[in-house]
Parts: C-alpha cells; structure tokens; sequence
C-alpha cells in the first residue's frame, strides 16, 4: 500500500494525490480485498481495459505463488512434532494479531469522538459489541448480522450531521489500517 | 470431499460480502466448519501463512484453499478472491449519483461496525478453540503486546511465538 502510494504519485508521477485518495475511498465500498480494487482503478487510469489485466496480474501473480509454495511446503512438513510444537504457539499468536487488526479499526473512531461526541462513539461501540456477541452467543450467521446492522446504521446515524456536505467521502472505518499498509 | 462449484461459491459470497482481506473469514468458517471441510486450525494456520507471505494479507484465502482441496482449492479461492474488487467500477461510476444521499453514510457506517465487531469474533474462535491452556494464552497476550506497537513486524511476532511453542510444547 505504502509502496504503491510511493512509486505512482511521487516517483513517476502517474496519479495526483487527491486522485488516489478519491480511488481509496471508493476502495472502501467495494467488497474484497481493497488493493485489489485500488489496483483495478489505477490501472484502468493508466492503460485502460489492457492496463486493469497487466495490473491485476502484476500484483497478484508473484504473491499469490509465492503464498501458494508456502503453503505446499507446509502441508509437507504440518505431521512432524516439531512443527506441531510450533504451530501449538503460533497459532494463539495469530489470534492476538487478529484482535490488534480489530481493534486497528476502532482507534480512528475514537479519533472522531472528538468532532462527533461521546454518543456517537457509545453508539459505535455498541454496536460492534452487540454484533460480536449476536455471532458469538447466538451462532447467527454473519450475512444477516450484517444487513441487520447496515439497517440500523441508517436509523441511528442517519440524523448525526446536519449538513451532509460536511460529509467526508472516505469510508467511516480506517482508510489505511495495519492491513493494507503492512506490505 | 468439496463439490468444485459449491466451493467456489462459499468463497465468493464470503468474498463479496466483505471488506478488506480478512472480514470474509467469519462467514468461510461458518460455511466450512459446518460442512466439515476444515477446523478452526486450518483457519489459524492459513492466516499464520497469510502472514507471513508477501502481497495483499488478503490471500491467506489461497492458504485455506490449498489445505481444503489442494491446488483446485487454490485456484477456486483466488478467482473468488479478485472478481468481487471489480465492482470497484461499479462504485466509481455509482459514488458520484448517490454521494449525498443521506442514508448512504448510515449504511456505510453500520456495516463497517459490524466488520469490526465480526473481526473480534475470529479472534475468539481461534483462541477458544484451540487454545485449552495457560501456555497458549500466555502466547496470545503477548502477541497482543507485541502487535500493539506498530514498529515491529507481523512476522517476528509470529516467528517468536513458534520459537515459543517450540520451548513449551516439543
């Protein structure tokens, strides 16, 4: 993420920088993975229908097969005890680095706490727990939770702002989270 | 054994019905966990993989794809895994008619919380699961501590609690 941000806009000056931040945003909406999408518009911008194939398999031919021998050469080794002892402790580890991406998420809502008040913020929270705790407790599945909170979303936070110019087009949750800017 | 087109289709409906790399598995857990396809360990290891390889961390797909249904599962979950982002198109064509509306924002709003709140989920599922011990909360904590500063890496968080596991369970 950060080294696409670098090489289009400053080094070769492909995009401008409110260009990319307006392709980023609409990356937000879009389901999957949002690189991917970001990668579909840059290149659609630079080459068209040619320039969306050339991107797109520019990113994801090296990783994906990169990721894909990797996981050959651990389906090779996953028996051996070794590995087993290994895997025994990388495996809660995962689990801690999942709950950080979690809550990489809630920080920039606390951020906006400051112009959107504490209401706003308690409703967020609630939110994100009663959705965690539908799934957890009830075993509901996670398609209906989410329409079930989009609907909500539209009833609760609707009448937050009074002038929806004021309304900033990036996405709610964190535009650039440890996700994206990782690799 | 998986039906090839049932499997697409599990993965493409987490896929679109998600944002970012990670907010498709809870719905891929629940679909493969009920039809016995995988355990709450293939997820952990896939995301352990995800991890550590290069590229969008969304492809630790492509890991859980090969360790239910070898190279085809593979290939199936990275197809699933790039037709959904095209909609991007869509969006960028759509954004500008709809931007003002204002039930847009709400919408957007509540299904970016319950992402959230689905993402503390797998969290849970991995730990709860698969973790019966001290040792292994011991772990999780301080992958917890360690993530929590940005400085250091995914991956030597990851390589340090194996070398954990090593010292403590071999």
């Amino acid at each position: 993420m950060f080294l696409i941000q670098q090489t289009f806009i400053e080094k070769y000056a492909f995009i401008t920088r409110e260009e990319f931040l307006h392709f980023f945003s609409l990356c937000a909406f879009t389901p999957g993975i949002n690189i991917v999408a970001l990668t579909i518009l840059i290149g659609r911008k630079l080459g068209g229908a040619l320039g969306i194939l050339v991107s797109i398999l520019g990113l994801l031919v090296p990783s994906a097969t990169i990721t894909c021998l990797c996981v050959v050469l651990f389906a090779m080794v996953q028996h051996a005890p070794v590995v087993q002892a290994i895997l025994h402790g990388v495996v809660p580890a995962t689990a801690g680095v999942m709950f950080v991406v979690g809550l990489g998420f809630v920080k920039p809502l606390f951020e906006r706490r400051r112009e959107e008040g504490w209401p706003w913020f308690l409703a967020c929270l609630l939110m994100i727990a009663a959705c965690a705790l539908a799934i957890i407790l009830f075993n509901l599945s996670v398609i209906p939770v989410l329409l079930a909170a989009a609907l909500l979303g539209i009833v609760i936070f609707r009448s937050q702002r009074i002038n929806p110019e004021d309304v900033p087009p990036i996405s709610p949750v964190a535009p650039i989270n440890r996700e994206q800017g990782g690799k | 054994m998986p039906a090839p087109l049932l499997y697409f289709l599990l993965f493409f409906k987490a896929s679109l019905f998600s944002t970012g790399g990670f907010s498709n598995l809870p719905s891929l857990r629940q679909d493969l966990l009920a039809r016995h396809w995988a355990t709450d360990a293939t997820f952990a290891q896939s995301l352990a993989i995800g991890q550590i390889t290069p590229g969008p961390n969304g492809l630790w797909v492509i890991c859980l794809g090969y360790l239910t249904y070898g190279y085809l599962g593979a290939v199936l979950s990275l197809v699933a895994l790039t037709i959904p982002p095209f909609l991007v198109l869509v969006n960028s064509a759509v954004y500008a008619r709809i931007e003002k509306q204002r039930w847009v924002k709400g919408f957007m709003q509540g299904i970016s919380l319950a992402v959230i709140g689905i993402l503390f989920t797998v969290s849970w599922a991995i730990i709860s699961r698969t973790s019966t011990d001290w040792r292994s909360w011991l772990i999780a904590i301080g992958a917890v501590v360690l993530a929590l500063n940005k400085r250091i890496n995914v991956v030597f968080i990851l390589a340090l609690a194996g070398a954990a596991g090593f010292l403590l369970y071999h």
